[in-house]
């Protein structure tokens, strides 16, 4: 009985570790079986790259519940960083467009003062209708160029995210809070503009990121 | 992989793992697979040798990186806050200098055992040339940006101008604006944020990622591109150089430079 109970045991534990061992990839210099957890190749040394570990979480998550829906979430927020890089580079479009309009407004009421006339202080700067006039036309590429910064750094995190999603999806989470906080202090009319987007995205990237954590910690290898 | 095996310090049998109490008399192991002190190399789940919860084991990690960050971000946006709702600028600028100083010093405080060894040597002449060709591409890189940011019309800030109008010392101007920032930051992002994402990132990974929020906490998403870089290079300078002051000293050298450039000697 009490020898029974310790072969189910050991044969319990021998099977767990034999199914994680199972898990492995081919190196691609030396053809060594890398594991699940490896930092380097055990036959040439080489660092495990983005492919190895892609390779290696896939085959985790064909027999892990966990680990395949921690995958599903990370896949999820990747491709949310992807749709909102393109939501920026639209949006980019779209207000410069509507800044371009507004422009013409502002310098029509403009017209009328001669480039050295100084005129009231906005914002408590004191400026002449010409530095005003040339400010103005500078705003909408302002806003282009500020949206397409943002757009080609989302564009850029989803490229990231495809190979290592932890740090990918932790930067992009980052960028967004500080997006919507500086714009929330900013102009705080603006915190209701776009709420759904905003919660959705939060909420996605927060859920990749905790899935993100967990994989990167379940791929770990303890220090022994 | 085999088990370890697990002697029980009461009855003497030897036990396979996993088990928390031993199979003979039930006396709780210490050390076993499974109780407070696992050790050994039994997975709860993915790599073998992972005995909690991946999740929490992560964040466990990382959460002082996080409180760093969303604390900084907080008190970053209040100042803007303040300096829109009319408060003085000044007074906001020395709150925003004492707050962060008081971060880095936490950041020191909670992460010594990691922070100490970087602090305890100067990197030497390696040190000293990491910094200096760090400086270099810093100065060049930025004198391009800035030409194009200066070229679209952006604003510019003037950092000095509160100080100077208040009749502050020009000294003081490169304490408050060069030296302070340069050794709260240095001690914040290479080195507190840096030591505890290399816990769970690559070296690499770990290089982009501090830069990145080094980058964000100056709240611009124009100057985001110039500031990452400018993260990426202190990184590598203080990775190379193995030593925090030659970072600190190529960031103090960049923003003295921006205060000579305004305000001279």
């Amino acid at each position: 009985m009490f020898e029974s109970l310790m072969l189910s045991q050991r044969d319990h534990a021998c099977g767990y570790h034999r199914r994680m061992a199972d898990i492995s990839v081919p190196c691609g210099i030396c053809s060594s079986v890398i594991r699940l957890g490896d930092a380097t190749c055990p036959g040439c040394g080489r660092p495990v790259d983005d492919r190895d570990r892609a390779v290696l979480q896939v085959r985790l998550e064909g027999g892990n519940f966990a680990a395949h829906d921690r995958g599903t979430d990370m896949r999820s927020a990747s491709k949310w960083i992807g749709a909102l890089a393109i939501i920026f580079a639209i949006s980019a479009g779209f207000t410069y467009f509507m800044a371009t309009a507004e422009v013409d407004k502002a310098l029509a009421k403009l017209a009328s003062f001669d480039d050295d006339e100084p005129l009231q202080p906005i914002g408590g700067k004191n400026y002449t209708a010409g530095e005003l006039r040339a400010q103005v036309k500078r705003e909408p590429v302002q806003i282009l160029v500020v949206n397409l910064v943002v757009a080609g750094l989302m564009g850029g995190l989803w490229l990231w995210a495809r190979r290592a999603p932890l740090p990918a999806i932790c930067c992009a989470f980052a960028l967004l809070v500080v997006i919507f906080g500086v714009s929330a202090v900013l102009d705080p009319s603006s915190m209701l503009k776009g709420i759904l987007l905003k919660v959705v995205s939060i909420v996605v990237l927060y859920k990749g990121l905790r899935a993100a954590l967990a994989a990167r910690m379940a791929m770990k290898r303890p220090a022994t | 992989m085999t088990p370890p095996l697990l002697r029980c310090p009461a009855c003497g049998v030897i036990n396979p793992g996993p088990v928390r109490e031993c199979v003979a008399c039930g006396t709780i192991i210490p050390g076993s697979a499974v109780g407070p002190n696992a050790m050994s190399d039994v997975p709860s789940e993915g790599v073998p040798g992972a005995t909690e919860d991946p999740e929490l084991a992560g964040w466990r990690r990382v959460r002082g990186v996080a409180h760093i960050f969303i604390g900084s971000v907080a008190v970053a946006l209040g100042g803007i806050g303040a300096a829109k709702l009319g408060a003085e600028e000044l007074p906001v600028d020395l709150a925003l200098t004492v707050v962060v100083a008081v971060v880095a010093l936490t950041a020191l405080a909670f992460g010594w055992k990691t922070l100490s060894p970087a602090l305890r040597t100067t990197g030497g002449v390696r040190g000293l040339l990491t910094a200096g060709t760090g400086l270099v591409f810093i100065a060049g890189f930025a004198h391009v940006y800035f030409h194009a940011f200066r070229w679209l019309g952006f604003p510019f800030v003037r950092y000095t101008d509160i100080y100077i109008e208040a009749g502050f010392p020009i000294w003081s101007a490169y304490l408050l604006i060069a030296l302070a920032p340069a050794i709260c930051e240095e001690l914040v992002f290479r080195g507190y944020v840096s030591a505890r994402l290399s816990e769970l990132l690559s070296p690499n990974e770990t290089l982009v990622v501090q830069a990145a929020l080094f980058a964000l906490l100056h709240l611009s998403p124009v100057i985001f591109p110039s500031h990452l870089l400018m993260g990426v290079v202190l990184g590598i300078v203080r990775r190379r150089s193995g030593s925090l002051y030659p970072s600190m000293l190529t960031h103090a050298a960049w923003n003295a430079y921006v205060v000579f450039s305004e305000v001279g000697l």
